[in-house]
């Protein structure tokens, strides 16, 4: 009896024991979730993280408001239901401090998908997968990087010349570790950097497909890496490249909706109507119309107008949640000028986009209140990422600028043709090299307003003298909570060779660095 | 509660037979309970360890009154315990006396005994016990000629007195209160005697051991049988304001939730950890039967939780179940307890709940509003579609439209004046929440094994008309002596709860919208889309339901939304006796833990009409309608399932060496094994409950290109079709041991070790484990002698110890974490995945390291009694949300770096005053002070409102208690526009002095315009209860209290016309108000930013209000019928009861608000409960 209980005993404490060191390792090795919190393990992981094309879609609009396209005005402000917010006036009148209201800043929306390529760069060397794939979705992290740091750069540095390469570039992260420097690299090596990304994008084999009636817009694929790097080299003045990366896109893709036909453009059933002036003489219903893509964008289902735009080669918009693009005066123009009968309506852009009493939605219910507002999709999203019709101005833009005016114009009528009213088209053409230059340079305008207009004006100040603009606005005087609405309005400049090009990094950001990141100088 | 003899017991015989061989836990054959030792010289505490473990009963005794290091020999070869005893203590002048399973030592007095006298008076007597059981052995005292008398095996006393007109009788029995009495020249003197409190509760139950109080270090607080035995339908009720270190809230119906010494982490893991019978659990209070707990004790500091290891710093609640009493020699005892009890509330304050304006005042209010303000930017335009507007809206917006005059719309809006809903809304929405509950339990036992089973049976009406609970318990618990060196104990228990859910809450109406009209009939409102454009603009009769209307009484009865869930939980436990004082246990624990949705809507809810149709595709210019989605309704279900299973092996080591070294240690290893699934099921369209048919996607499900599907309004939809799992494991292993080493029963120093390891994702598998470790050191300062002289004193011991507790937070790895999609997008067709963790460098376990000093104490005779704790919690490597710059990728990231303090001071104090023998007085006074404060956090607010408006996690600042209530300044009004045109506008006022308006978000430093209004926490926590004995009646009442603390009264809503904004009740206060100090209605006519006030007026300053309170916790009154009664009745014991609960509370503020249950928002349910109690 007593050697079987302690016999006993003894083996279940030796099993119990034994049982418990050899097995806890594998018993605690098991991941604590089946479905979420995965460490990346394949390439599909990776491919997986690429594909959340809603995550990287979104462009922040702190370099539209700061654009001429956009209009600060006091009459707007003081029929607006709410007036101007502080944080779209500090890039509208070029303050030398950024907003702490981080909801429009390119700065932090960027490096949030720069994130997402360092992820993939960091470990598509260890995971298991296809070599191929591999080394496509190598080609795609590098391209993401480098759009996204061209983005960033437009938004917070001078442009680069050649000469002031020691002036402040951006924060050029490599890793996903949070132990390296955050520092800001030269504008040299900022610009050698993307151009090194770009070339290793290059490298992508993945063709523009359409499946079920989708282009493959929202990955990198050769077209749309190669129409990044048309706007990359003309951006940086390398006009034969520029066109010959614009070509070989035509070559592979060359869709133009013509707006004339119902069934590319058409406006949508629904439309606003307001009873202004109510109960005076002056009372009178004004109804807005929409285009056809009106509806709003908040899922997948809802998104499919914008994904099935056909011109679009890479997925990017610019993302306004204030949802109202003003249109400047000096914009609304443009779309009279170069029409026949000079009325902007002729030109369908405007016809369908420019919704005249759009102002109403946020205005006083009165005859102040009829502003204009520019409309794509929804009230918030404007198409951001080259496009077949800017890949056709780009060769337009490089052909004038070396001399052929017939190739210019050809290219620029070949968007044309699809924008005009066909009762009303006919080709334009050029008197001139610069006159070329300067018609190929307004077609950009109205076929991408908002959002090229600050790469452009960069760009033009510093290559182009002749076509140099120096933005004016009237507005208030206002400080970091108000608009002193009462105070004498003065006058904002922002002059071709202004340092206020390069917008200021967030305080919060430098804060949060330690001072690792350093403002600009103004 | 009486023992049956085996003959008596015949009768049960069959059926405890079918008993026991139903549940085969009873043993055929009954041993005989042979205790054998063989000591020579050895130290008492020796022999008294060795007759614990042989015989499964429990030694209790105050060290103050026994020596136990004195030598004793003694040999019994399998005698009965009662002779065991006699021997070993045959000649140490002290006597024994076994109440329930315990044995209870006490000084035998050695004085002479006088039996016989001359021709004095012969006073005659009997001595009981509560329960009316004779007490053996008793001690009567003549103290005014010192002459003694013992009571003999029935109780019965004779003694001569010599001066029966004078003489003071004191009567004192071990474990008894003593009682004193002038015998007034009576010749009989019966005394029924009341328990000891202090004596009995004199043991800690840590989970993983029972261990004397005295020989414990930590902190613990032991809640007793007195509070524990009233009825409740939730023990953690019971455990309100028992004991001082436990902070509670509640919710409306009075169930609590704890926090034992402040929060100390940032995740939302602050619980603290709930044990049952030696295993934590994974279930809440509510799945535990309250009729089965025994006894429950809190583990609050490092040396008593640290065995508990990483899942302890929130403390640890631990929870023994009852057993049956251990019969003695050769009886079998059967005993049934019955209880049962009906508690019923008033129905719901509405004026309260709603807090809403007059009719009359809604109406002017909506009036006048219609034509200023916001309301210009929210009219519904001829083509709005979205409706849900008041009735008064719609009107004014109809005569706006030019569809009625705005003549007609005002006569129309003058008949809602006299109208109000209340009192349908609480005919067709409200009823009394009740509770009725049923339990019983028999308990059976022989010498070798004990057997409880209890079944409770419990229906819950919920304040809303249809919401119910029903739940039935079913446990049994059985310890049986297998062999003399092996015990068996296996606990079994399943519950299974099933919910009625179908009132969702009282509908958003305005006061004078009716839900029936005169007749009876339901009156029509719209849902959410417009009524007028319905009738104006939409072939309703062509979509699938041509109603489009909504009526709130008539949605609750068409749809049954229902829950069930069940738990099982089986634990089993052999315990081997090895040698004297080493012991060996195996114990298991699994748990299944079921939860099922099923919420059903037929197609007579607004729901279910409103979806279908709205999902239709409408052209616009032919009017055609197509069906998307089939007719019939919806059944939303969700299932989820937690299995858990624990496995422990541990070595007990309980023995004293050479009369003065007692060590106890134990040593040993767990593993816990916990999965829980979901299973999300899509929505089932066309369902019918009926014949359980389903209905089809008649044109698909939709998607991008051709596949597109367009709802009424034309935009793109998809129908989600896909089930969604989850598979989460927790894994856990972990090695402890703890030893405690008393010198001389004076002196005592413990110490705990255990590693937790967890499934944690690492490429390194040391990262897993983390190691704990308390010390602690206490002093019977009591039993010194230079304080023994001081003869009021009967207890004092000094308690000190220090150590780690951990928390777990499994959110975050080293490396990057993804979270990859179920299912492809319906747009790309791809799977996509989102970042779970940016990554975490500094992982590591959260730790909370704890000092305790604490002292208890008791006097005069144990009639006052107490302790005092100080404490002080410093929690560290927290995982916080720590603020990067934005280049990395993300603005925060969780990390191990935050750092939170507490500490606090907890006092009790309780006293026990017999006034005479039937009339017994009984006071607790418990005090808790806390301090919350967090000690580093690496965050900065983005947003400057983030403080005030955000709240919550966004609202934790480094240096300020987690709780911290931060407002806006009001800075009353200021004119933004001219001198001849002015606008005053509203202001907040920032430290800087600068003013900003109510027209934006507040901008620059967060700290700037938030003020710091006091913690939200209650920092002292009062408890008093007091209870009177008083002839067969039990009365007694609990008062709790929270002081020291803020809360926001309700403000003005200030409602815009969008939606059914209603004005509340606080129209008044704002209406003549001066705007330099309240938020007065906009000054501006057209004040288009109206809407944006919201995010102020409910946040500014002169809102905080003391949240201080005191509440009538309970009273109780309960009557034992007399022994004639319960004899004449046929039962042993019978108790009636009533109790009311939160019958009123005093408030520190002077809106008569409840800081815990705001304006608004249901109040605390007030109960009251009659019942029964009964043993047969």
């Amino acid at each position: 009896m007593k050697l079987n209980k302690l016999s006993s005993v003894l083996i279940c404490i030796a099993a119990l024991f034994l049982g418990g060191c050899t097995v806890v390792d594998d018993f605690l090795s098991e991941d604590p979730s089946k479905s979420t919190r995965k460490t990346i393990q394949t390439a599909e992981q990776l491919d997986m993280v690429l594909a959340r094309y809603a995550g990287f879609y979104q462009e922040n609009p702190d370099i539209m408001l700061a654009s001429d396209d956009y209009d600060i005005r006091i009459d707007i402000n003081d029929a607006m239901n709410s007036g101007y917010y502080i944080a779209q006036l500090v890039y509208g009148l070029w303050n030398d401090r950024n907003s702490v209201d981080t909801r429009y800043h390119t700065w932090g929306k960027e490096y949030g998908k720069v994130y997402y390529a360092n992820l993939v760069l960091s470990n598509i060397d260890k995971v298991e997968g296809d070599e191929a794939f591999k080394a496509n979705l190598k080609a795609e992290a590098h391209f993401l990087r480098a759009y996204c740091y061209f983005q960033i750069a437009l938004a917070h540095t001078l442009y680069y010349n050649g000469s002031n390469g020691d002036e402040l570039g951006i924060t050029l992260k490599q890793t996903t570790s949070f132990e390296e420097s955050a520092a800001r690299s030269t504008l040299k090596e900022t610009w050698d950097f993307i151009e090194a990304d770009l070339q290793e994008a290059l490298k992508v084999t993945k063709p523009f497909q359409n499946t079920d009636g989708v282009n493959q817009n929202w990955r990198a694929t050769t077209a749309a890496v190669k129409g990044f790097a048309a706007r990359y080299y003309l951006y940086r003045a390398d006009y034969e490249k520029a066109r010959q990366y614009a070509e070989e896109v035509l070559r592979e893709y060359n869709v133009l909706k013509n707006y004339n036909d119902p069934a590319e453009m058409s406006r949508h059933s629904h439309v606003d109507t307001y009873t202004i002036n109510p109960g005076t003489a002056d009372q009178e219903t004004v109804t807005v119309y929409y285009p056809y893509t009106y509806p709003q964008m908040s899922s997948d289902a809802t998104r499919t107008l914008f994904a099935e735009w056909s011109e679009m080669l890479y997925m990017r918009a610019c993302y306004y949640g204030y949802w109202w693009y003003i249109p400047s005066q000096s914009l609304l123009d443009t779309y009279a000028t170069d029409v026949p009968g000079g009325n902007p309506n002729n030109d369908l852009r405007y016809y369908y986009y420019v919704l005249p009493d759009f102002g109403l939605r946020y205005c006083e219910k009165t005859t102040r209140g009829r502003k204009p507002g520019f409309c794509q999709f929804f009230y918030d999203t404007v198409i951001s990422g080259p496009t077949t019709a800017e890949m056709n101005l780009i060769i337009a833009e490089c052909a004038a600028r070396s001399g052929n005016t017939a190739d210019a114009m050809k290219y620029v009528n070949n968007v044309r043709r699809n924008r005009i009213a066909t009762a009303v088209y006919t080709d334009l053409t050029a008197s001139s090299q610069a006159d070329a230059v300067t018609k190929v340079l307004q077609e950009r305008r109205r076929e991408m307003p908002f959002v090229m207009r600050w790469y452009d004006l960069k760009r033009l100040n510093a290559n182009d003298p002749a076509n140099q603009v120096t933005v004016t606005r009237t507005f208030y005087p206002y400080n970091e909570t108000t608009i002193l609405s009462g105070e004498t309005p003065r006058q904002y400049v922002l002059e071709p060779n202004s340092r206020h090009y390069a917008m200021p990094v967030s305080d919060d950001e430098i804060s949060k660095s330690k001072g690792e990141i350093q403002q600009n100088t103004y | 509660m009486i023992n049956v003899f085996f003959s008596r017991a015949a009768r049960f015989r069959s059926r405890a037979v079918l008993l026991a061989f139903l549940l085969l836990l009873i043993p055929c054959a009954v041993w005989a309970q042979n205790i054998r030792l063989d000591y020579q010289n050895t130290p008492l505490i020796t022999v008294l360890g060795s007759i614990q473990n042989q015989s499964g009963y429990k030694f209790v005794y105050n060290n103050s009154l026994i020596d136990v290091n004195q030598r004793v020999t003694v040999q019994t070869s399998g005698e009965r315990i009662e002779t065991v005893l006699d021997k070993t203590l045959k000649g140490t002048g002290i006597s024994w006396k076994i109440i329930d399973k315990q044995i209870a030592l006490s000084p035998a007095d050695n004085r002479t005994v006088v039996q016989q006298g001359g021709r004095q008076l012969t006073v005659r007597g009997r001595i009981t016990d509560q329960d009316g059981e004779p007490l053996v052995g008793a001690a009567v005292q003549n103290l005014t000629d010192k002459t003694y008398a013992i009571t003999d095996i029935d109780g019965n006393y004779v003694i001569e007195v010599k001066n029966p007109a004078t003489a003071v009788m004191e009567i004192s029995s071990l474990s008894m209160e003593t009682v004193t009495e002038p015998l007034n020249g009576r010749a009989r003197l019966d005394v029924q005697m009341n328990p000891d409190r202090v004596l009995l509760d004199e043991v800690v139950v840590t989970g993983y051991q029972t261990l004397s109080k005295e020989r414990a270090t930590g902190s613990f607080d032991i809640v007793g049988h007195a509070q524990l035995d009233k009825a409740s339908s939730n023990i953690a009720t019971r455990l309100v304001g028992a004991a001082p270190g436990i902070a509670y809230t509640t919710d409306i119906y009075g169930n609590p939730s704890f926090s034992i010494r402040g929060t100390s982490t940032f995740s939302d893991q602050s619980a603290p950890l709930i044990v049952v019978d030696g295993f934590a659990v994974s279930s809440s209070f509510t799945d535990i039967n309250p009729n089965d707990v025994e006894s429950v004790t809190i583990l609050k500091d490092a040396a008593a939780a640290s065995i508990w290891g990483a899942r302890s710093a929130n403390g640890v609640i631990v929870i023994t179940t009852k057993n049956a009493r251990r019969a003695a020699e050769g009886r079998a005892t059967v005993t049934v307890d019955y209880s049962g009890f009906y508690k019923i509330s008033p129905k719901l304050n509405l004026d309260y709940t709603l807090s809403r304006a007059s009719s009359s005042d809604v109406i002017d209010y909506e009036v006048n509003n219609f034509h200023h303000w916001d309301a210009p930017l929210w009219y519904p335009e001829e083509s709005d579609y979205s409706g849900g507007n008041s009735v008064v809206y719609d009107l004014l917006n109809e005569a706006r439209l030019g569809h009625i005059s705005q003549a007609e719309a005002l006569s129309q809006i003058e008949a809602y004046r006299k109208l109000d809903n209340s009192e349908q809304l609480r005919k067709y929405f409200l009823q009394n929440a009740s509770t009725f509950q049923q339990n019983l339990s028999i308990n059976v036992s022989t010498a070798r094994s004990q057997s409880v089973l209890s079944l409770l049976y419990e229906d819950q009406q919920k304040i809303y008309k249809r919401n119910q609970d029903k739940k039935y318990m079913v446990s049994f618990r059985n310890r049986t002596n297998l062999f003399k060196w092996l015990d068996l104990t296996v606990n079994g228990t399943y519950n299974y709860t099933s919910s009625n859910n179908s009132n969702t809450g009282l509908p958003a109406l305005s006061p004078y919208e009716m839900l029936v009209d005169s007749k009876g009939d339901y009156i029509r409102y719209s849902g959410g889309i417009s009524l007028n454009y319905l009738n104006r603009h939409v072939p309703t009769d062509r979509f699938p339901y041509a109603d489009w209307t909504w009526n709130p009484v008539e949605d609750l009865y068409a749809r049954e939304l229902t829950s069930a869930s069940s738990l099982a939980r089986l634990q089993a436990g052999l315990t081997f006796k090895i040698i004297d004082g080493l012991t060996v246990d195996a114990k298991a624990q699994y748990e299944m833990i079921q939860g099922r949705t099923h919420n059903y809507y037929t197609e007579q809810t607004y729901l279910v009409r409103s979806t279908v149709n709205t999902a239709a595709s409408w052209n616009q210019s032919t009017n055609q309608v197509t069906m998307n989605l089939p007719k019939g309704g919806f059944l939303d279900q969700s299932t989820s399932q937690r299995n858990v299973l624990t496995l422990r092996g541990q070595v007990n080591f309980n023995r004293t060496f050479a009369g003065r070294h007692a060590v106890a240690a134990i040593a040993g290893f767990e593993t816990i094994d916990n999965v829980y699934q979901t299973f999300g099921h899509p929505r089932t369209y066309g369902y019918d409950d009926n014949s359980l048919s389903v209905g089809t996607f008649p044109n698909g499900v939709g998607g991008s290109g051709a596949l597109t599907i367009r709802n009424w309004q034309g935009s793109a939809q998809t129908f989600g079709y896909t089930n969604s799992f989850s598979y989460l494991t927790d894994r856990y292993f972990s090695a402890f041991a703890n030893a405690s080493y008393t010198f001389d029963g004076k002196y005592t120093l413990s110490g705990s070790v255990r590693t937790d390891a967890s499934n944690l994702i690492t490429d390194d598998p040391k990262y897993r484990y983390a190691p704990f470790w308390s010390v602690g050191a206490s002093w019977q300062l009591g039993k010194e002698e230079f304080i023994k002289n001081v003869s009021w004193l009967d207890l004092l011991t000094l308690r000190a110890t220090f150590g780690y507790n951990g928390n777990v937070d499994k959110s975050t790895t080293f490396k990057p974490l993804i979270n990859p999609s179920a299912s492809p997008s319906t747009l790309t067709h791809e799977y996509t995945a989102t970042m779970a963790s940016y990554g975490n460098p500094a992982l590591r376990w959260e730790r909370t390291r704890t000092f305790d000093v604490g002292v208890d104490f008791a006097a005069l005779g144990n009639k006052l009694h107490g302790k005092i704790d100080v404490y002080q919690k410093h929690s560290l490597d927290l995982i916080a949300s720590v603020s990067l710059p934005a280049v990395q990728g993300t603005s925060s990231m969780s990390m191990n770096s935050g750092e939170i303090d507490n500490r606090g001071i907890e006092l009790e104090i309780g006293s026990t005053i017999p006034i005479n023998r039937n009339i017994v007085w009984d006071g607790a006074l418990m005090f808790a002070w806390n301090r919350n404060r967090i000690a580093s956090l690496n965050y900065y607010p983005s947003y400057a409102y983030q403080l005030v408006y955000s709240g919550g996690s966004y609202a934790w600042m480094e240096g300020y208690d987690m709780n911290t209530m931060w407002s806006y300044k009001y800075g009353g009004i200021e004119n933004r526009g001219t001198e001849t045109v002015p606008d005053w506008q509203p202001t907040l006022v920032g430290k800087d002095g600068v003013h900003q308006t109510f027209a934006s978000w507040p901008s620059g430093d967060a700290m700037n315009i938030s003020y710091d209004m006091g913690t939200t926490v209650a920092p002292v926590n009062v408890a008093f209860s007091t209870s009177l004995k008083l002839y067969d009646f039990d009365i007694s009442l609990m008062l709790t209290g929270k002081f020291g603390h803020v809360f926001r009264r309700e403000s003005f809503n200030y409602p815009g016309i969008s939606g059914r904004s209603i004005p509340n009740a606080k129209y008044s206060e704002i209406i003549d108000c001066d705007p330099a100090e309240r938020i007065h209605l906009p000054m501006k006519d057209n004040e288009t930013r109206l809407y944006f006030w919201d995010r102020f007026w409910g946040y500014v300053d002169y809102l905080t209000e003391n949240a201080s309170f005191i509440r009538m916790q309970e009273i109780d009154v309960a009557y034992n019928l007399p022994k004639s009664a319960t004899a004449w009745l046929g039962v042993n014991s019978l108790k009636l009861f009533v109790q009311a609960s939160n019958p009123f509370s005093i408030y520190f503020n002077k809106w008569n608000e409840d800081p815990e249950f705001p304006r608004g928002s249901a109040p605390l349910q007030s109960a009251y409960m009659f019942g029964v109690k009964c043993n047969f």
